[in-house]
């Protein structure tokens, strides 16, 4: 059986542009801040799972090997996990399989990009595409997303606000959460509407900023919990599933590779109802039509119920079923730290610590992320009660 | 505990430029292979975790376009940015939690699309260490020095390590580099980063390797033999080459503690057989015949002159002709892991070790100056 783990410290560092910090220094204050925010030490953590997402946004190989002893990796056992966008939560599930497998106590999970390193971290993405069939019409991710929202206002009889609504939304939560790097004041719908067409149809509202953030968690096994916190998050499942890239009868506003993740992370997890049985959700809204699409992955609703649930208004912080109460990726998007960001707002939300965009009694709560051709998907829930 | 091991194991032929090949051609054709040797259909694979890096493949997140060529379509999956054989570390964790019965495990690397020079020295930072050209030949030849001032080792000595691994190595149908060279042919060959010549540092190979991991039971349940991971270790040391010593390597030395601590070894070259390691520069071997635990600091020549590491040996080290033979870029340790698994089942043919083998170490290695170093102990 596995070893029973749980998240016992977290630590980020605010989302924004920064040049105070080097690639190494913005790792550290997340590395550091996870250790005091458990009252842990250096010599205390047994391994070290690493992301960082395409070289390309620093211009550097293999930065884990430079940004080793920046997060305590000195004579530690450390890899470096890549998967693109959802990288944090890949590298969080690395940390969490390592610590229940037995040979792993206390496991850091760490994940960051300083995307203002580069000119165009469109440029980098669109490097993302094949060299021989792609790259020659590639244009950034939002080429790809502005295909997969039409595909879905189109199938559904959406339109261009249900995204915006979205935005709406995420961006008045980001205004409590200190992290965040959009807190626009007085974001209205009507404002959305006149912002620029970057993408048809994706306006500037829709999409995320470019953030330089780094995001660590402290996983635990069962044993050692306790002398660490009264206050942990347990995992109750962690999984990744991936879908492909290029099919002629891939449906883009339909997951498939989520709604399979989702299935496993809930059977895993005991879940029958998600809906009902998860308190709040985190995911990766990097432009604000995917948090419609997500819904449906994660089963939070039927497909093509997403605009609907939106309007219904259950998504919002006082809802029934709270979705990205910290503002997420929307308002904040370093792309290394950010399916990271998701899971450790999950798990403050789980452990009541995420401030002021805390939801009350939370006792089950999912964070997601998405990466690559937008067909990694990562979930991991978390529990207040022991598994 | 729970018993994991691997069931079945390929890779790729090896080339210097494989022009008829994509990447995503080379991952089909090795998953397709370790499929076949294990007699599964992708279906039956629970699991994909892949190895492979994005600035040798040009392409940002390496893994996006070749899901379908690894079969890991609506499979769990993840990637390591490292060798393959850290790949197999994790998936050797993931299945001792009990939740899987297998996993295949996948590296690729065609470096003739972009240029070694390149990918080592945009391992460098920006700030310190590019500006010096530092290059993975340039930094190795600076190890390189450093070990032959401390110990007195010579070029000759360096040499003599290409000797024997070639000489291995022509002996192995499946290497790249299949001809014997003398040592006065090396110390001929053209200087590469003084002291490292070109016959002693490995050469350019585009490749591919794949391992199925499964567990006792699973394979019981099959019926296939299992070639067991007893242990693993890895570690990293310290980045910049100013800060460390560098005539030895403190991650190698952590990484084999860590293995043996696992697999309850004590006394390495009496319980383990032989070993397979990543030796991409001839005085590596050396020096790591001494981190990993063989012999004393300085000592590795003389291992190596005794003839204690050779064929015959009393522990042969990479009687495939390692690295030196053959250099797929993120996936050379995965392929030691490789030979090891065909030395235990019996299956070298043609450079099978006279003597029975029953337990091996694999040695993998990633970044400039060994700083970070795998080793794992295989048996059956």
């Amino acid at each position: 059986m596995a070893t029973k783990v749980a998240v016992v410290g977290i630590g980020m560092t605010e989302n924004k542009s920064r040049w105070d910090l080097s690639l190494p220094g913005l790792y550290r204050l997340a590395y550091q801040r996870a250790l005091e925010d458990c009252g842990l030490k250096s010599e205390d953590i047994d391994a070290v799972a690493f992301g960082h997402s395409p070289e390309y946004f620093e211009g550097v190989n293999h930065p884990e090997k430079w940004c080793g002893e920046a997060v305590g990796a000195l004579n530690k056992p450390l890899f470096r996990v890549h998967t693109g966008g959802t990288v944090g939560g890949s590298v969080a599930i690395a940390a969490y399989y390592l610590v229940a497998s037995g040979k792993f106590e206390v496991v850091l999970a760490i994940s960051g990009n300083k995307l203002n390193e580069t000119s165009s971290a469109q440029i980098g993405l669109s490097t993302v595409y094949d060299p021989i069939m792609g790259r020659q019409f590639a244009a950034g991710a939002p080429s790809a997303v502005a295909v997969q929202a039409s595909k879905y206002y189109s199938q559904y009889g959406y339109n261009e606000d249900h995204g915006l609504m979205v935005a709406v939304k995420n961006r008045n939560n980001a205004l409590k959460n200190p992290y965040a790097q959009l807190r626009i004041p007085d974001y209205t719908l009507e404002g959305a509407r006149n912002t620029p067409m970057l993408c048809h149809p994706l306006r500037l509202a829709d999409m995320c900023p470019t953030s330089d953030a780094a995001c660590a968690m402290i996983f635990a096994a069962e044993h050692r919990v306790e002398a660490i916190t009264d206050n942990p998050a347990w995992v109750l499942s962690a999984v990744a599933v991936n879908e492909g890239i290029n099919y002629v009868d891939r449906d883009w506003s339909k997951p498939i590779g989520l709604r399979k993740a989702a299935e496993l992370a809930y059977e895993r997890a005991g879940i029958k109802d998600p809906r009902r049985e998860l308190d709040v959700v985190e995911v990766y809204d990097a432009f604000s039509v995917q948090e419609l699409i997500w819904y449906e992955g994660l089963k939070l609703c039927d497909w093509g119920e997403g605009g609907r649930l939106m309007e219904s208004g259950a998504t919002r912080m006082e809802g029934d079923i709270p979705v990205n109460p910290s503002g997420g990726t929307l308002c904040a998007n370093s792309i290394g730290a950010s399916a990271m960001f998701r899971k450790a707002e999950a798990a403050l939300q789980v452990m009541g610590r995420a401030g002021e965009h805390q939801i009350p009694g939370v006792r089950r709560a999912l964070g997601h992320g998405w990466g690559g051709g937008i067909q990694f998907h990562t979930i991991m829930i978390f529990g207040k009660d022991k598994p | 505990m729970k018993e994991v091991g691997i069931i079945a194991w390929a890779h790729s032929e090896f080339s210097p430029r494989n022009e008829g090949m994509s990447r995503n051609e080379l991952l089909y054709q090795v998953t397709k292979k370790v499929l076949e040797e294990a007699g599964m259909e992708i279906g039956q694979i629970d699991m994909v975790i892949s190895a492979s890096c994005d600035t040798v493949d040009g392409t940002s997140i390496s893994n996006a376009y070749v899901v379908d060529e690894m079969g890991a379509y609506m499979k769990e999956e993840s990637k390591v940015e490292e060798d393959g054989a850290y790949a197999l570390a994790y998936a050797y964790y993931r299945l001792l939690t009990g939740q899987y019965n297998n996993c295949l495990v996948v590296s690729h690397g065609k470096i003739s699309d972009s240029a070694p020079a390149f990918y080592t020295n945009m391992s460098c930072d920006p700030f310190l260490l590019r500006p010096l050209g530092l290059t993975g030949e340039s930094a190795a030849a600076l190890q390189a020095r450093v070990y032959a001032h401390r110990f007195g080792a010579t070029e000759e000595d360096f040499a003599a390590v290409a000797v024997k691994n070639r000489r291995l190595g022509s002996i192995n149908p499946h290497t790249q580099l299949k001809s014997p060279v003398t040592l006065e042919e090396v110390l001929a060959s053209p200087v590469v980063a003084s002291p490292l010549r070109e016959l002693t540092t490995a050469p350019v190979t585009d490749g591919a390797a794949a391992v199925i991991m499964a567990t006792g039971e699973y394979a019981r349940e099959r019926g296939k033999d299992l070639v067991r991971v007893e242990g693993i270790g890895f570690s990293q040391d310290l980045y910049y080459p100013g800060n460390k010593d560098l005539s030895t390597s403190a991650s190698a030395k952590a990484a084999a503690a860590m293995a043996y601590r696992e697999a309850q070894v004590k006394d390495p070259l009496r319980e383990l057989d032989f070993a397979e390691i990543t030796e991409q520069h001839a005085f590596y071997e050396l020096l790591l015949y001494e981190a990993l635990g063989w012999c004393g600091p300085g000592e590795g020549r003389r291992l190596l002159a005794e003839g204690v590491t050779d064929r015959e040996g009393e522990f042969p080290v990479n009687p495939s002709g390692g690295a030196l033979c053959a250099n797929p870029v993120m996936s050379a340790g995965l392929v030691r892991v490789v030979e090891c698994c065909r030395q235990l089942t019996g299956t070298a043919e043609g450079y099978q070790l006279p003597k029975p083998v029953r337990r091996a170490l694999a040695h993998a290695c990633s970044g400039l100056f060994l700083q970070s170093n795998l080793a794992i102990i295989l048996g059956i």
